[in-house]
């Protein structure tokens, strides 16, 4: 085969190669989209829902946000059972990952002597509640990963 | 034919084939997502259709709970209780009301089902818990007004296949 023959059919493959290429990365691209989307509408309503429903929650005589409010506050006792208490309705209500974090005034994670208010892993794409707000103390966050 | 007649023909069949090949596999890949795409759609009009529901069922009086009158972000569940009776009563306005949902409940994680509503594990508000149309859930709050207590619970409806 001569010169010329052989440049032509390297010139070939890399056409074919190249289209391939673009073929899958327009195709993974479009996928990856609709994933997205998808996933926004169905977790949205329950990401804000689930954040109320946990702050509202009553753990013996208090309701979470209390407990949190007086963890702020310092008292150990509270903090503990708050800690306690929030795995076990997280991981109770949600059967997919979730991150949630209790954060102080100067956006620090909330801690105590037994633990961090902080649970599951922070993800990369998530729907995200607004925030719940304990006035003059800090802000509860909570996501959906997706 | 010559040496070169035959290369070139070669190469030209050579082309054809490949470019046959490419064209295939583009329709499959084609169809394919043409194909997912329509799943995609079809998942997410019964996403935003369901969710819509989850929201009016969330805000209907007949299941909010209220004090002196002024509505809350929760369920009640005294309310709750005795829902399954009222709608199976007035089956027509909820039959509207829920469209072509199959079934809805809520239930309420770690609870051991006794008769008494406040240990109930389930509320059942409308049609059949079990069959074969996806699940659509969304945690709530539940108040229990004779014990003035919140609780968690999972409100789901399972929607047409």
């Amino acid at each position: 085969m001569d010169k010329k023959g052989q440049s032509e059919i390297i010139g070939l493959a890399i056409v074919v190669v190249l289209l391939i290429f673009a073929l899958v990365f327009f195709v993974t691209i479009k996928n990856n989209e609709n994933e997205i989307d998808s996933k926004l509408i169905r977790t949205n309503l329950r990401a804000n829902s689930a954040l109320n429903a946990i702050m509202k929650v009553n753990v013996n005589d208090k309701q979470m946000n209390e407990l949190i409010e007086e963890c702020f506050i310092g008292k150990q006792e509270e903090c503990d059972m708050a800690l306690t208490s929030l795995e076990l309705h997280l991981d109770n209500i949600f059967e997919e990952k979730y991150y949630f974090r209790v954060l102080d005034g100067s956006d620090q994670i909330l801690g105590s002597q037994n633990g961090r208010f902080e649970f599951g892993k922070n993800c990369k794409v998530s729907i995200s509640a607004s925030p719940y707000v304990f006035r003059g103390f800090g802000k509860a966050e909570l996501k959906i990963c997706t | 034919m010559t040496n070169k007649g035959q290369l070139e023909t070669g190469i030209t069949l050579m082309v054809i084939v490949i470019f046959m090949v490419i064209l295939i596999a583009s329709l499959i890949l084609y169809f394919r997502f043409t194909y997912t795409q329509i799943e995609e759609n079809k998942a997410t009009i019964l996403d935003q259709k369901y969710n819509s529901l989850l929201s009016v069922i969330i805000g209907l009086p007949e299941f909010r709970c209220s004090k002196t009158g002024i509505e809350s972000e929760c369920l009640d569940a005294a309310k709750l209780s005795v829902s399954n009776e009222v709608i199976e009563r007035n089956k027509e306005h909820y039959q509207s009301v829920f469209g072509e949902a199959e079934g809805i409940w809520i239930e309420i994680p770690g609870e051991n089902g006794n008769d008494n509503y406040y240990n109930s594990q389930i509320f059942r508000l409308f049609g059949e818990k079990n069959g074969k149309g996806a699940i659509y859930a969304v945690p709530v709050s539940l108040f229990y007004p004779d014990y003035d207590t919140y609780k968690i619970g999972i409100l789901r409806i399972r929607g047409q296949i």
